[in-house]
């Protein structure tokens, strides 16, 4: 059974795959987290665009007109310099969060 | 950061949301081709990877919706809707609509129109840079009387004060500008110390200011001309700057032109060095004749500046006991000098009218909003069925009462740009100083947006609360049938008493104004003839140095006017009528005791024999003055009938004697006795509603230097006027003549306040009258729509036109005596809390309702025939059929 997004990680998760690979349109964002996930993660892929205009909205990232693979006009985004900033605050966080979730899960059991 | 970034994004993203929306619709069909061919590619037929497409994006119209939330304002998105709504509600009811911006702009424009004076004439303060911190010094001697200072007060001060960066003197007086080949011009004029111009921060516009070199004993000649006189005189000529010209006849060179709109006092065209006043090395100490300012240095308290000229004025009195003794400074801000403050009494009240005229047309509208939400009850039902929340219906309705009331601003603002222009016409050119500046400026705009805001929470609020407060089921079930809304019939009846008795208050002193039309005289017929024609005349003391000199000129021009052919009548006065007089204490021969040592003041005015011919009248008792009078050993006044009715009541007045002192003079010296040989009869000489008491003296007796020539012309003003200047200068061609003009005139101009003001009175009134005559004319007729299914079955049941018109006037009258009662009771309020000086007629008592009440029972029958008539003409039938 493949696991709902959690809450708040879908904006993290966009940065990440933009940090790694590069400019990319609205559907190849979405594929990739897909790939990445392995079929462990239900996505309803709509959902990544409010996450991107919200990400544009606060600098994280820009997003300008390109041309796709097949020769088709699409919407590329990219990562910018304070995307990058938070996405190393961000994933130092949720490096610590999980490590303290983790912690008390095994002194509990 | 992010969180301020966020907002301004979506606030710049607001006007580009239709591209927006574009740029996501074109994002998602890429987004969907692409899955579908992913699906496709994996072996799906084309129908299944295009549903296996979307249901791997999910909701399309799910995304386009967050997108949209995340990318608007929604606070400002409903706005946006209820503004539109509001527009198209406008559009729609324009009857509505059109009589709520009018009543609401009538009102707003008069408050504004009031504001923006009462802003020229308190708030804007004068034209001088930080004018807060310039300080206008005078004195005040032992019976309070405010004076200026002398010179030699004024130079110890300024040695000694440290808390001021300038403190500077000047005197004005008019002054004859000749000598430079144009004709000769009286200018009013200033005397003042070098630091003057510094001191209130105006420079020169062309040529240079004051410096201390000029204004040395001694020194040469200089003047600066004001941008006025420079424009009028020279014709803005450059090259005039070095020229020499005389000022009273003393040679001088203009150095300097000031900017428009500046200098002081109000009308001076030309300044002179201080030192350049004849005479000023000699004054005394207490000849205190010098106006005083100074600007508080940049270190210094406004408040410690104030305290030390006092200090040094007490210091003064103990060092000169004989001039300074019971002396002190008196030191204001230069703009309570100069101009009034809003909280004066006067400002208040005139604020005050302004607002009752503004709550007035806010109550009317007030009660055309109720009567719309009645009409849209059903509206608003069903919004509030579908969910509408009660919040979000007041915001609706006040929406749309933002709308009228920004509508209802933009035509006050037309409204008082266009009574202001009126209100300045009525005004004589140079009746006020330059500084009064009537545009619109930023208060004025404020106050307007401020003003109309205010009306929205007056006159919208109630009604939406009321509207929103709607009994749906209700509404539904009866159709929107008005029965339902009975309890709501109380607000209308407020609103309207509200209104009358607001109206009320003004008529009531409206009522007044018409009762205190000072009684006329039957000298006033001399105001409206415009063949007696005056000029004044002012002798330079350089020429004319004492009364031998001027008597010479004055007996020498009478001759060449008794000789022109223009001219019928002539004779020389002070002061001609309406133009005031000389105040002088009055003491009666033989009569001792209280009634002397009080002193009652009487207006001195000197005259030249054939003065009272010139005017067409004739004494009523003994003779007019005759040449031989004022030589000594004939000593002879005339004085007018007021004065005998004041101090010969019942006795002959002829032969007595008099003795007349000015207010200042001490009270132990020998009175000059004078003869009284006629009586004249009451003139209009000053201000007052009744006439004053006048003595008239031989103008020989003192020659004064300055006067005015007063003619009866035979023909047109103009060839009049021009043979007076001919005469004038064929005997001394440096010698001007000004403000030459009729009796009528002068009249005219000596009395334009009380003419504007009562104008002004009976404008606002008439505002207030008609906006209440529309308030009553709206609520009977809505009134009467409302009941015509009960008028119908009145009639059926056999009630005649008579009992119906009873039936609505009956209504209306309770609902208007209400009101009376009310406004009654706020004009005795308005009269305890803002009491007018000599008021002898008030506006509360009985006369003044009746005429109150006489004035609002024609409004209402006006308001009410219509509707009346078409209550009367109701068919039963029809009127039972809307059912």
């Amino acid at each position: 059974m493949s696991a709902e997004v959690p809450y708040g990680t879908l904006d993290l998760m966009v940065l990440k795959m933009l940090a790694t690979m590069g400019p990319l349109h609205g559907y190849g964002i979405a594929r990739r987290i897909e790939q990445a996930a392995a079929g462990a993660l239900a996505l309803n892929q709509g959902t990544i665009y409010p996450a991107l205009l919200r990400l544009e909205q606060k600098g994280w990232i820009g997003s300008e007109w390109g041309t796709s693979d097949n020769n088709r006009r699409a919407r590329f985004y990219a990562i910018t310099r304070s995307g990058r900033r938070q996405l190393a605050t961000e994933a130092a966080l949720w490096a610590r969060t999980v490590s303290i979730v983790n912690r008390l899960l095994e002194d509990g059991s | 950061m992010t969180r301020i970034r966020v907002l301004i994004s979506r606030v710049f993203d607001l006007p580009f949301s239709r591209r927006r929306e574009r740029r996501l619709a074109e994002e998602i069909r890429e987004h969907l081709d692409l899955l579908t061919e992913q699906y496709a590619d994996a072996g799906l037929p084309p129908d299944d990877a295009r549903a296996a497409a979307r249901r791997a994006f999910g909701g399309v119209d799910q995304v386009k919706e967050a997108h949209r939330e995340q990318r608007g304002l929604p606070f400002v998105d409903t706005l946006g809707q209820d503004v539109r709504l509001a527009v198209r509600m406008m559009q729609r009811h324009r009857g509505f609509a059109l009589t709520a911006v009018l009543v609401l702009g009538l009102g707003i424009g008069v408050n504004n129109m009031l504001f923006t004076i009462l802003n020229a004439h308190t708030l804007r303060g004068l034209p001088i840079r930080q004018s807060h911190r310039v300080l206008f010094i005078s004195s005040l001697d032992d019976r309070g009387a405010d004076r200026g200072l002398s010179f030699a007060d004024y130079a110890d001060i300024r040695s000694a004060a440290r808390r001021y960066r300038e403190i500077a003197a000047f005197r004005s007086g008019p002054m004859i500008v000749a000598g430079d080949g144009h004709a000769a011009e009286r200018l009013d004029g200033a005397f003042v110390t070098a630091n003057a111009f510094d001191a209130l921060g105006v420079q020169p516009v062309l040529g240079r200011g004051f410096a201390a070199s000029d204004d040395r004993l001694g020194a040469a000649g200089v003047a600066i001309l004001s941008h006025t006189a420079w424009v009028t005189r020279y014709g803005s000529e450059v090259a005039v700057l070095g020229r020499t010209m005389t000022v009273d006849d003393r040679p001088v060179v203009l150095i300097g032109i000031l900017p428009d709109r500046s200098g002081f006092p109000g009308t001076a065209a030309v300044w002179l060095p201080l030192w350049q006043e004849p005479g000023l090395a000699a004054q005394r100490r207490d000849e205190r004749t010098l106006q005083v300012f100074g600007r508080v240095a940049d270190d210094a308290r406004v408040e410690d500046a104030i305290a030390e000229v006092t200090g040094l004025a007490e210091r003064l009195a103990t060092q000169h006991p004989d001039t300074n003794l019971h002396t002190r400074a008196r030191v204001v801000p230069i703009n309570d000098r100069f101009l009034g403050r809003p909280t004066d009494t006067v400002w208040v009240a005139f604020m005050t009218v302004g607002f009752i005229v503004l709550l007035i047309s806010c109550a009317n509208v007030a009660n055309l909003m109720l009567d719309r939400s009645l009409l849209r009850a059903r509206e608003l039902a069903i919004r509030a069925s579908v969910g509408g929340s009660r919040l979000r219906l007041i915001r609706q309705l006040l929406v749309e009462g933002t709308a009228i009331a920004a509508t209802g601003a933009g035509v006050g603002l037309l409204v008082a740009i266009g009574g202001i222009r009126v209100f300045r016409s009525a005004i004589p050119s140079d009746a006020l100083p330059y500084w009064f500046d009537y545009s619109i400026d930023w208060r004025v705009l404020t106050a307007l947006i401020g003003v109309s805001a205010l009306t929205v929470l007056v006159f919208a609020l109630l009604p939406a609360i009321q509207a929103s407060r709607t009994d749906i089921v209700a509404v539904l079930r009866d159709g929107g049938r008005s029965r339902s809304f009975g309890r709501r019939r109380l607000w209308p009846s407020v609103f309207l008493g509200a209104q009358i008795a607001l109206a009320v208050v003004l008529l009531a002193h409206f009522a007044v104004s018409l009762r205190v039309i000072p009684p006329s005289l039957p000298s006033d017929s001399i105001f409206d003839r415009t063949d007696i024609v005056t000029a004044g005349l002012a002798l330079p003391a350089a020429t004319y140095p004492s009364t031998t000199e001027r008597s010479a000129f004055y007996d020498a021009l009478l001759d060449r006017l008794r000789a022109s052919t223009s001219i019928t009548a002539a004779a020389i006065a002070s002061t001609v009528p309406s133009s005031g007089g000389d105040v002088r204490v009055v003491a009666v021969e033989d009569r001792g005791g209280a009634d002397d040592s009080v002193g009652r003041t009487v207006l001195a005015i000197s005259v030249t024999p054939d003065y009272f011919r010139v005017l067409g009248l004739s004494l009523l008792q003994g003779r007019e003055l005759e040449a031989t009078d004022g030589r000594p050993g004939q000593e002879n006044v005339v004085v007018n009938e007021v004065f005998v009715r004041d101090h010969f009541p019942g006795e002959r007045a002829i032969g007595r004697r008099i003795a007349l002192a000015a207010p200042e003079a001490s009270k132990d010296a020998t009175p000059r006795w004078t003869t009284i040989v006629g009586i004249a009869p009451a003139i209009r000489q000053g201000r007052p509603p009744v006439p004053e008491a006048i003595v008239y003296g031989p103008f020989r007796a003192g020659a004064p230097a300055n006067g005015s020539v007063i003619v009866r012309g035979a023909v047109d003003t103009a060839t009049v006027v021009a043979g007076l200047r001919e005469a004038v200068q064929g005997l001394d061609a440096s010698l001007p003549i000004f403000r030459a003009r009729t009796l009528a005139r002068v009249r005219e101009d000596a009395v334009w306040n009380g003419r504007v003001s009562s104008r002004l009175i009976t404008f606002l009134t008439f505002i207030a009258v008609f906006l209440s005559a529309i308030g009553l004319y709206a609520v009977t007729a809505h009134g009467v729509s409302q009941e015509r299914q009960e008028i119908g079955i009145r009639v059926a049941l056999g009630a005649g036109p008579r009992q119906i018109v009873g039936r609505v006037l009956g209504r209306l009258m309770l609902r208007t005596a209400g009101g009376f009662g009310a406004g009654v009771l706020c004009t005795a309020l308005w009269d305890w809390m803002l009491p007018t000086g000599a008021a002898t007629v008030r506006s509360t008592d009985l006369l003044s309702l009746v005429i109150v009440g006489a004035i609002l029972l024609g409004i209402l029958v006006l308001a009410s025939i219509v509707p009346s008539r078409r209550a009367s003409r109701v068919d039963p039938l029809v009127a039972l059929r809307v059912e």
